[in-house]
């Protein structure tokens, strides 16, 4: 049976969602990352704009007052561990040159050397300053105040961090999460699965969809439905073969008690009458042969047939063998073996073992005229009916065999003479009790003669 | 003898009834389980012929009152149900035989007159077993091996009476227990295998066949 080869629903609920719940979640952070480091960047930007224009008036005057100075401002304060870089004041710096590029004025942190010494008005960056550039429309002076870039990208840094760091530790989280919750809310699956695995040729009785979600519990009773009507499939089976086999077999019984009856009243053997007589009873034999075979077939055939129970094959051979033993001609010549430690027990149907069994003995009563027919139990699971007869030649039984694999359904082999009679019938029966069949001709540790061994499943 | 048939199916009746009439047996029929009981009290049935699938019921349910009123009347089942758990239930509800349907004329009359038989007690005649070498006297008691005759104890007889009056069957380690029950001394468990093992002695070793499990019987000389 191929179980369990494919992975289960919650598993790949579970993985899946894994999979896009964290690709949805990196999606978004690095869509919001790419949004956020604009806007930053457009934030500093202006900070620098807004600077610019201001400082640009006020160190106009300045310098119309008191001359170039080196330096305007306060000293930054010492750095601090836990201040943050990007909000750290004086992130500003500036310089103020003149038409003719000579440095006259920065702020205390500003680098001496001019930074961007030939850039034009508006946004240019140098080295590790993003700088932006005005000239004063009248006195030509030009101011460039810049920020250092690094502030920007630990900016970024920290945001993209703020917003990957929770992702990393989440996911373990919903690694242990979302297979829990898949099999919590998929336990319906698992529960209704547990009950139709249950149910067997020998129990179809209904399951059970209390606490099942709306989609399962179609499934269960739409499943009922069919379950009952299987059920109800299989009882008509049955009685349909107990039936048949009691209107076909009365009439037959009294047409031979009859023609039985006639031949007491004939008397004498040797008239017309008398042959006419014996040959309708040869025909009638016959008949109820086939009658008999047709009903074994359709027995091992149909659902009835499917029974596991746990049964002894000593005591099945034991009552086989003893219908057997009330033929007289048999009571010698039919014998029985158990095993003298131990039980061969199997699973299976007691009945159709049974007509197994009866049909390889009968097979044997038939082909060997004389001799013994020995019919062994043996552990852990065997039967095996071995007789002195002629056999059957190698090309035979491969002819057999090949038979029993080229069978096709409706192929009428059940009817045909020989031992491929009631072979068709014990092959079924083997088959459906999941055993293995093997012909031996001549049996082993004789000269000739047929050995037939079952293996069934021991249990 | 007479025999009681109990057979719904008017034909088989008939045909049945006018055949065992024309072998000298007294029938009577009933065609249902209703019948059957009515009939039983009115006479001293040898042998009933039983059908179990009746109109009313299924046959084997006569079998307790049946073996109540008549406890030395045996019980062929006559019945179309072939199947081998149909045949152990027959046989463990009390019935002697179980003849499946179409059944030779034959074969019934052997039955019946194996039961004739069984009810001849000591001075009948015909009612010899023979195994090979072995010959049973059921009627006579009377044992032989290869025409010698061989003295058996009381016990001893009882077991293979047993065995020998229906040499068909196994018999299982109560029901020969219930053959020794009548005698007055202890009967142990281990007994049996001791009775067993002289029985052996003088019969020889492999005529009684131990199946494990089963019971014992008696085997052929080839077994």
């Amino acid at each position: 049976m191929p179980r369990h080869s494919a992975p289960s629903l919650s598993r790949r609920l579970g993985r899946t969602l894994m999979l896009w719940t964290s690709s949805l979640w990196l999606a978004t952070a690095l869509g919001t990352l790419w949004y956020v480091r604009t806007d930053i960047n457009h934030v500093y930007d202006s900070a620098l704009t807004e600077s610019a224009w201001r400082l640009l008036d006020l160190i106009n005057h300045e310098l119309a007052e008191h001359g170039p100075g080196i330096a305007l401002g306060e000293a930054p304060p010492p750095p601090s561990e836990d201040f943050p870089l990007h909000i750290e004041p004086h992130h500003l710096i500036y310089q103020v040159t003149s038409a003719r590029g000579q440095l006259l004025m920065r702020s205390v942190d500003a680098p001496g050397e001019v930074l961007a010494p030939g850039a034009q008005d508006g946004f240019s960056e140098h080295d590790d300053w993003r700088i932006f550039t005005l000239t004063h429309p009248v006195s030509l002076v030009r101011i460039h105040v810049a920020d250092a870039l690094r502030h920007r990208r630990h900016a970024e840094l920290d945001l993209m961090l703020s917003l990957l760091l929770p992702l990393l530790g989440l996911l373990p989280v919903l690694g242990l999460l979302i297979p829990h919750l898949t099999r919590r809310e998929l336990a319906g699956v698992d529960h209704l699965a547990d009950q139709i695995r249950e149910r067997s040729d020998r129990n179809l009785s209904p399951l059970s969809s209390a606490g099942l979600p709306a989609e399962l519990a179609i499934i269960a009773e739409r499943s009922n439905h069919l379950l009952q009507r299987l059920s109800d499939a299989l009882d008509t089976e049955r009685a349909l073969a107990a039936n048949a086999a009691h209107e076909l077999r009365t009439p037959l019984a009294t047409t031979r008690l009859r023609l039985q009856g006639v031949q007491d009243l004939l008397g004498r053997p040797d008239t017309a009458a008398a042959e006419a007589l014996q040959q309708a009873l040869d025909s009638l034999q016959q008949l109820e042969r086939r009658a008999e075979k047709l009903l074994q077939m359709s027995r091992a055939e149909s659902g009835a047939a499917l029974a596991r129970d746990r049964l002894n094959l000593a005591q099945l051979a034991a009552a086989v063998v003893q219908e057997f033993w009330t033929d007289p001609a048999l009571l010698d010549r039919l014998q029985l073996l158990v095993p003298e430690h131990g039980d061969a027990h199997t699973l299976g149907d007691f009945d159709a073992l049974a007509i197994l069994l009866r049909n390889l003995i009968e097979n044997a009563v038939r082909h060997a005229p004389d001799g013994l027919i020995t019919v062994s139990v043996e552990l852990p699971a065997r039967l095996r009916v071995t007789d002195q007869g002629p056999g059957i030649p190698g090309e035979r039984l491969g002819q057999l065999l090949l038979q029993r694999h080229q069978r096709g359904p409706s192929a009428p082999m059940a009817l045909q003479p020989g031992y491929g009679l009631g072979l068709s019938i014990v092959n079924t029966i083997v088959e459906r009790q999941g055993g293995l069949l093997q012909l031996i001709s001549p049996a082993p540790g004789q000269a000739a003669g047929l050995c037939v061994l079952v293996q069934l499943p021991a249990a | 003898m007479r025999i009681l048939l109990v057979e719904d199916d008017a034909r088989l009746a008939d045909a049945l009834a006018s055949f065992l009439r024309t072998r000298d047996f007294v029938v009577d029929l009933a065609s249902s389980l209703a019948e059957a009981r009515s009939a039983l009290p009115a006479a001293r049935w040898a042998a009933v012929l039983l059908d179990l699938h009746l109109p009313d019921g299924d046959g084997l349910t006569l079998l307790p009152t049946l073996q109540r009123q008549h406890p030395d009347c045996s019980v062929i089942v006559l019945t179309a149900r072939d199947q081998i758990t149909d045949r152990i239930r027959g046989l463990d509800a009390g019935a002697d035989d179980y003849l499946v349907k179409p059944f030779d004329a034959g074969e019934l009359l052997a039955r019946l007159r194996a039961i004739e038989r069984r009810r001849a007690g000591p001075g009948g005649s015909g009612s010899v077993v023979t195994l090979g070498s072995l010959s049973v006297d059921l009627a006579n008691s009377r044992v032989t091996v290869a025409q010698q005759p061989v003295e058996l104890t009381a016990k001893e007889w009882a077991l293979l009476r047993v065995m020998a009056s229906r040499p068909e069957r196994i018999h299982s380690r109560d029901s020969l227990l219930d053959a020794l029950y009548g005698f007055d001394d202890d009967t142990g468990s281990n007994t049996l295998e001791v009775f067993m093992s002289h029985l052996r002695r003088k019969i020889g070793r492999e005529r009684i066949q131990t199946l494990r499990g089963l019971g014992y019987r008696l085997a052929a000389d080839g077994a």
